[in-house]
């Protein structure tokens, strides 16, 4: 497939090639944060193009969202379990 | 056997095998028969094949007038056919009767010249004089048939069927030939005499070495016409060797008496060409066949279904697509299956349109966003896994076609716009009215498939199963390319929509199969196209088979449980080490079954060396039973490293086991780079070899980074004894199989060098 419309992994490559002026700029622990914030949406490239969204930008800020949210609801997740801990109550 | 017993009169009655049918004499179609007493027997028949002709009522009657007088015309007649695949109601059409199958096409360019190229529409002007004369008398290669000569011509009584599963195949004769050119270059060419020709069949083996050239050929005759054989297999027959052959008869003044066919006919010299395609991403490289008659002549090195599925395999494709041996040896299997769809439209009354008729549905961006992709995918979660489950659709493209009745016909018809059978996502209709043309071929295929893979389990005997195996194995091919042959531009019965149809109904498959794992309690690790990797700790393997059970009544499709892994590994993607990269794991089933895919292993172009290097660490890593002991087995996967690197730098690997097989994916002049395979062409050609597109070519690396490109590598053709291979480049290639293999751990080229060389190391350059 892919007969006229590009993939939407090569699609998505190219859209971090817009952001390369960006990039430029960034020190580099800035830069190391950038490229895991972009390994984000590699990690739902499937579902985003599924989706089917014309404007990409759309579901790569929902995949970075979806993963945050889930960091979010493990970090949550291991506090919980901690303050189940007797020696860690206050 | 020895055996004289060709028959060349023609018999009242005979009953036995349909060997070959080609055209003969005008009007003539001639018929080589194994009788059931092993006789083989050359018949005769009159054929006259038919085209039809559509166009407006009063222009066609026209034609009729100006057709009188025509020499390819034998009689002519109006019937009522479907003139386009998706009319609803049959037309009146004229029949043309040709004098002879090989006036086809001058006669359908002379019919579109009188139209214009506009008016007259000619159709089933496709069919080769063989396929014809097989369709129009409902026969097919070694079908078993009982051949009454009658004054009309030859009359068939069929006594076997395509969808018999058991049935006979004649004790075939098979001989190998063989010639080795007394050679005075490092290549061979037309200009050196034979050197020695060998000639197997059954335990007999004839070498001919002696006497005048002129000698070995008449000799070569000789044994072919006492041997008698039905299969003539070479390797580079169609390349290259009955060229040359055909040469040194002429030069030696024997190509009068040089005939290998069972017929008279002598020997034609041909000059070797062929034809480059591209298909999947690949380029290819077909030399022109060299046909024998009255035997079948297969190349080795030019069959793609035999190599895949021997020659049970072979005749099963033959025999279900109704295609010559020869042919069916040869053709891709998208023309093979074009025939098989040509037969089923013949017998629906379905005129076989010339050009691919049925245009893509307009669609708009968005559509096009929408119905434009490929199956689903299910990124991998990288790393090690433990017990994991994978699931499997059988057929799912070729299944969901036929379920789904998806056929150029019958995708958006004109029939039922308000049909209940819908393409996800794209909403378009499907017939309900009929079925189409590449369902029914494809239920039949998918049905015979499925019943040998099931005797195929059930035999005890082993030849039984290997037979049901190759059997399987061919249909399998047809059903691979079936899919990607729907959406090719010259299908006749290829539709489109209908290709990207699939794709949506597979998405769909796919999704609903993952969600009911999901309600089951199990993890999605990975997902591709038709394949679900699933955990769920402690879970039996009845909950596996139970979901498997759901899935196929949910969709349709019947789903396998594939087996359980001891653990698998996804591995990381190079660029970006977090993302894991869609089919390139391993992993060690429980039943020992190790699976490997994406790995160098798997390449084409992987050398031997480095090959037996990645085997043996899979193998070692295979003893582990679960991830954590992988991990602890690690040290010995690197330790069978420094085996071979060690091997490599005493000297030890021989240098055939060094090679690299690459493809050349275009012609030589329109590479802009001197890579590696690039060289060693330029040296091939430089030596009088030809290379195509397509063509693959065999080098070793000599001096992989030296200014003076040509220095790089050695064509395997080229190389001479005491050649030294480039030691750093291999040493390379080792450590980023291994670096490949144990990614997951983190492993990179660099590392495995220190891994091996207990050190740190400063610079690649330093391998």
């Amino acid at each position: 497939m892919g007969k006229i419309v590009e993939s939407y992994k090569m699609a998505l490559e190219s859209e971090t090639s817009w952001w390369s002026g960006f990039t430029r700029t960034l020190r580099n622990e800035e830069l190391e944060a950038f490229n895991a914030l972009m390994d984000v949406y590699r990690v739902y490239a499937s579902a985003a193009g599924n989706a089917t969204q014309p404007i990409l930008f759309e579901p790569m800020v929902m995949s970075m969202r979806l993963y945050q949210q889930m960091y979010l609801q493990k970090l949550q997740k291991e506090l919980n379990a901690l303050k189940q801990q007797p020696n860690l109550q206050p | 056997m020895l055996s004289n017993s060709n028959q060349t009169f023609s018999p009242d009655k005979v009953k036995g095998w349909i060997l070959d049918a080609y055209p003969s004499n005008e009007g003539e179609i001639a018929v080589w028969i194994i009788s059931e007493s092993g006789e083989r027997i050359l018949l005769t028949d009159n054929f006259h094949p038919k085209i039809y002709v559509s166009a407006k009522q009063d222009v066609i009657e026209s034609l009729i007038g100006r057709l009188y007088n025509n020499p390819d015309v034998a009689n002519w007649s109006f019937a009522y056919k479907y003139a386009q695949p998706t009319d609803i109601q049959k037309s009146k059409v004229l029949e043309l009767a040709l004098k002879d199958c090989r006036r086809t096409q001058t006669l359908t360019n002379t019919i579109l010249r009188m139209g214009d190229y506009m008016r007259f529409q000619v159709h089933n002007c496709d069919l080769k004089g063989d396929r014809a004369y097989f369709f129009s008398h409902d026969i097919f290669p070694l079908a078993t048939v009982e051949v009454k000569t009658e004054k009309a011509g030859l009359q068939y009584t069929l006594l076997d069927s395509v969808s018999s599963t058991d049935y006979a195949i004649p004790p075939l004769r098979v001989m190998k030939l063989g010639i080795e050119i007394a050679k005075k270059n490092k290549i061979a060419d037309f200009k050196d005499p034979i050197g020695t020709i060998q000639v197997s069949q059954d335990q007999k083996e004839i070498r001919i070495d002696s006497g005048e050239e002129a000698e070995k050929l008449c000799q070569l005759v000789k044994a072919v016409h006492e041997l008698d054989p039905d299969i003539l297999v070479t390797s580079g027959g169609d390349s290259y060797l009955f060229a040359y052959l055909a040469e040194r008869a002429s030069i030696s003044n024997a190509l009068s008496s040089f005939t290998l066919s069972r017929d008279s006919m002598i020997f034609a010299p041909k000059t070797p060409s062929g034809k480059t395609y591209f298909s999947y991403g690949r380029t290819f490289y077909r030399a022109t066949p060299v046909r024998l008659f009255g035997r079948i002549h297969i190349d080795e090195s030019n069959t793609f279904i035999l190599s895949e599925a021997g020659l049970d395999g072979l005749i099963e494709v033959a025999r279900i697509c109704r295609v010559p041996l020869h042919t069916a040896a040869r053709n891709s299997i998208g023309s093979s299956m074009s025939s098989l769809q040509f037969y089923q439209a013949i017998k629906d009354d379905v005129l076989i349109p010339r050009n691919k008729s049925i245009p893509e549905a307009f669609k708009s961006a968005c559509e096009l966003l929408i119905g434009d992709r490929g199956g689903f995918v299910y990124e991998p979660r990288v790393g090690t896994h433990d017990h994991v489950g994978e699931v499997d659709f059988s057929n799912m493209y070729p299944s969901l076609m036929a379920n789904n009745n998806i056929s150029a016909e019958t995708v958006l018809c004109k029939c039922c716009p308000d049909s209940p059978l819908r393409i996800p996502e794209l909403n378009y209709h499907i017939c309900t009215k009929r079925v189409g043309i590449v369902p029914k071929t494809l239920r039949f295929v998918v049905d015979k498939r499925t019943y040998y893979k099931k005797m195929k389990k059930e035999a005890s005997d082993p030849q039984l199963k290997e037979l049901y195996d190759k059997r399987q194995i061919g249909l399998k091919w047809i059903l691979v390319t079936c899919f990607g042959y729907l959406g090719y531009k010259n299908a006749k019965f290829g539709t489109v929509d209908g290709h990207i149809g699939v794709c949506a109904f597979g998405r769909e498959a796919l999704l609903k199969a993952s969600r009911t794992a999901e309600e089951q309690g199990f993890e999605v690790i990975h997902g591709i196209v038709d394949s679900l990797w699933l955990k769920k700790p402690d879970a039996a393997i009845e909950e596996y088979e139970n979901l498997c059970e759901a899935i196929t009544k949910q969709s349709g499709v019947p789903i396998n449980f594939e087996g359980r892994y001891k653990w698998i590994v996804f591995l990381p993607s190079k660029m970006h080490p977090r993302i894991g990269v869609l089919n390139r794991y391993y992993g060690v089933m429980e039943d020992g079954k190790i699976k490997v895919r994406g790995l160098e292993i798997r390449r084409r172009d992987t050398s031997r060396f480095v090959l037996d290097a990645q085997t043996e660490m899979i193998n070692t890593l295979a003893t582990a039973n679960n991830s954590g002991e992988l991990r602890r087995k690690i040290p010995d996967a690197l330790e069978v490293v420094r085996k071979y690197r060690k091997k490599l730098l005493d000297g030890e690997v021989p240098v055939w086991d060094l090679i690299v097989t690459k493809l050349m994916s275009r012609k030589l002049e329109r590479y802009r780079q001197h890579v590696s395979q690039v060289i060693a062409a330029e040296q091939l050609i430089k030596e009088g070899v030809e290379i195509h597109a397509g063509n693959s070519v065999k080098f070793l690396f000599t001096h992989s980074d030296n200014k003076r490109h040509e220095r790089r590598v050695k064509a395997a053709q080229l190389i001479e004894k005491g050649v030294n291979p480039d030691t750093k480049k291999y040493l390379m290639l080792l450590y980023a199989s291994a670096a490949n293999l144990l990614s997951f751990e983190g492993y990179t080229t660099e590392s495995i060098y220190d891994a091996v060389r207990g050190q740190k190391q400063r610079s690649l350059s330093g391998f």
